[in-house]
């Protein structure tokens, strides 16, 4: 009976210090000093909740990152697959149960910092608290802002990318050099096109439906119906009357981008596309696309956009999950991410800020081969809309493309 | 004391198969009419009302019941065939063994299997292409992630006849039909008479419950549709998690909706099911 009493207290008191862990409020884990900061988060786990896609960009994260924070803090970096609208559910449930968040840290941009905005899950503002903030180019309305919205401080730029076309200049001798040339060019060619029905597809949606329009800048500001029905009609318009000259005759698209890649690989298809413009010479140097593979931007251009790492509310280590934000936006870790050979993610940082040594190392990293240099892109590059083009392009393409249903008329 | 644990683990058995389910299907039922969820603002009942506007589920049922129906009627056809012609090789040789070994294949090993073999760029449209039988990609038949959903159904039958084949055979042998068809033989009968007569109809009777349950786990399959199949038409359970994961977090309580509806048909499939499994138990 002794024992058992005895064991019935060791269980409480194993439950009762798991309730010690409780989340604080924003303004205990803000109101610290950076050094206070630094000292709570040594030693401490992170849970990183990441998009796992790409085997480069994994890479960077276990191989570099994860000994890097080790070796300077003592911190056990995890990184956790998950992404969009799962993220959002996930932790928006822990939220309505009252737990502290099993993430620390996730990344994200546009959609998904909206809707983490509007669960409110996210803690902050905290950019200005991390010392290396002060060498982030955050006059840059394609940082400071993310899809329309301002940053505020709610989440910390990581890296900055320009969506592109990829090509097999084997297959490709002259790949159309506009959207308005397009039509023309997949109806002359049939079967070698088609349109990835996930993120990197509904980038290429938003930059077509911009150039049909004439006018990107119809798309600043809150989402317009007007404006988006008008020009997703026409978009739906010029879609399906080329439908019959994409890969399998239009009545398939690739879920994902990774079968659109393979697809490519293959020769299957002659195009597929990336949303970091530096991605083909990583996926040539991996031997993963030919050595024929080009990248390039039609005219009038593509959107260029920002991802960002941004702090869970509920997090149980949010002060480690600063260290680590802190060291992911220095110039160590943004020079060796910004390799073409490691992972190509184009800094985030105003060069002009750092001390010229630095600098100049950024500027002698191995050139790209295959993708355009990043100053040819600028004049090429639109800003992201709201993210509710997103949803609904999203949506309506299934609808209108996919399955193939009329557009009602306005 | 002695009859105290069963009861406790029946009772937990019990909240793991029934009260878990049930509590999901009630977590969907809030979120339906927007009383549960991240965006939660609530009671509605505008989602239930938009149902039969929107023919988007009930074609992803039509459509997954056709891929069952055709898939679990091919594996029973070919299973009763290989019990009731081949008995001879079934009881000697390694017949019998080799039915085992698609079981051992998880299915989406089995899925990414038949992608590498049968897609434009896989291996036998290669092979054509090296044998000169076609001279181009697009000239290969469309094998895998076709409009009648002919890959989901292969992998299907792939996966299910072998079971339904050890099955028909357990019957086969313990029903003793062997002296049976001695006997209709002594009694005049030819053996296709025995077939049709006899042995047919009591290996399906027997077996009725396990293939409406096959036709159910067809029906809600996930790994294979997602590899084999087309983002439309879609099977159920690939519908609803793509409805599920829409950037659109507004659209959660149609893909809960969705999510109860087909989670109540696919129970009320089931209690026919479990009344035949009383009656005819093995």
């Amino acid at each position: 009976m002794k024992k058992l009493v005895l064991s019935f207290l060791g269980l409480l008191g194993l439950l009762s210090g798991c309730g010690t862990d409780q989340p604080r409020t924003p303004q205990q884990v803000l109101g610290q000093s950076w050094a206070q900061v630094e000292q709570a988060g040594q030693g401490q786990p992170v849970t990183m909740v990441m998009w796992q896609g790409d085997p480069l960009i994994n890479q960077y994260m276990n191989t570099y990152v994860k000994p890097e924070v080790q070796r300077r803090y003592g911190i056990d970096l995890q990184l956790v697959a998950g992404q969009g609208a799962g993220l959002v559910q996930t932790l928006a449930a822990e939220q309505q149960a009252g737990q502290p968040s099993e993430a620390d840290m996730v990344w994200i941009n546009g959609e998904t910092f909206y809707q983490l905005r509007q669960v409110d899950a996210l803690l902050g503002p905290f950019v200005e608290k991390l010392p290396n903030a002060r060498l982030l180019d955050l006059q840059n309305p394609f940082i400071n802002t993310d899809f329309q919205q301002p940053i505020a401080g709610m989440e910390c730029p990581w890296g900055n990318v320009q969506f592109n076309f990829i090509y097999d200049s084997a297959r490709v001798a002259r790949p159309p050099r506009s959207f308005a040339e397009l039509p023309a060019y997949l109806q002359a060619h049939p079967g070698q096109f088609t349109i990835p029905n996930e993120f990197t597809g509904m980038t290429l949606l938003k930059s077509w439906m911009m150039a049909l329009s004439g006018n990107p800048a119809l798309f600043r500001g809150k989402f317009d119906e007007a404006v988006y029905k008008q020009w997703s009609d026409e978009l739906w318009r010029v879609i399906n009357a080329s439908k019959p000259y994409f890969w399998k005759q239009g009545q398939t698209f690739p879920e994902q981008l990774a079968p659109l890649h393979q697809l490519f690989a293959n020769g299957e298809v002659a195009f597929t596309f990336s949303n970091n413009d530096a991605e083909v010479d990583n996926k040539v140097n991996q031997k993963v696309f030919p050595a024929t593979a080009r990248a390039y931007v039609p005219l009038p251009g593509t959107i260029q956009n920002s991802h960002y790492l941004g702090v869970v509310r509920g997090a149980r280590h949010p002060e480690a999950a600063l260290l680590v934000i802190n060291f992911l936006i220095s110039p160590e870790a943004q020079l060796k991410k910004m390799d073409p050979n490691v992972w190509g993610d184009h800094t985030v940082l105003n060069l002009v800020a750092l001390p010229a040594a630095q600098r100049q190392q950024f500027e002698r990293l191995p050139s790209r081969r295959y993708a355009p240099r990043r100053a040819a892109l600028q004049g090429l590059a639109l800003p992201e809309p709201d993210p509710e083009y997103m949803t609904r392009l999203f949506k309506d393409f299934r609808t209108y493309v996919i399955e193939g249903h009329a557009v009602p008329a306005s | 004391m002695r009859f105290r644990l069963p009861k406790l683990l029946l009772g937990g058995y019990g909240l793991l198969v029934v009260g878990l389910p049930l509590a999901g299907l009630a977590y969907a039922l809030l979120g339906s009419v927007g009383l549960a969820g991240p965006l939660a603002a609530g009671f509605t009942g505008r989602y239930w009302l938009a149902l039969g506007h929107d023919p988007g589920l009930l074609y992803a049922a039509l459509y997954s019941a056709g891929v069952a129906l055709v898939a679990v009627g091919l594996s029973t056809g070919l299973a009763l065939a290989l019990v009731l012609g081949a008995q001879a090789a079934l009881r000697r040789g390694p017949l019998l063994g080799l039915l085992y070994v698609p079981l051992l294949m998880p299915a989406l090993v089995l899925a990414f299997y038949l992608f590498q073999l049968l897609s434009r760029s896989g291996w036998l449209s290669r092979l054509s292409y090296q044998a000169g039988l076609t001279s181009r990609l697009e000239a290969f038949p469309e094998l895998v992630q076709d409009a009648a959903g002919v890959g989901i159904v292969l992998a299907h039958v792939l996966l299910t006849f072998p079971f339904l084949a050890l099955l028909f055979q357990a019957i086969y042998q313990e029903s003793r039909l062997d002296d049976y068809y001695q006997l209709t033989r002594t009694l005049g009968a030819s053996a296709g008479q025995f077939r049709r007569r006899v042995a047919l109809p009591l290996l399906l009777r027997r077996a009725a419950p396990t293939l409406l349950l096959s036709t159910v786990a067809t029906l809600g399959a996930y790994d294979i549709p997602l590899l084999l199949g087309r983002p439309y038409p879609q099977m159920l359970s690939v519908y609803l998690t793509t409805r599920l994961q829409r950037f659109d977090l507004r659209e959660l309580p149609a893909a809960y909706l969705a999510g109860f509806v087909v989670a109540g048909g696919l129970l009320v499939l089931l209690v026919p099911a479990l009344r035949y499994t009383r009656r005819h138990a093995l």
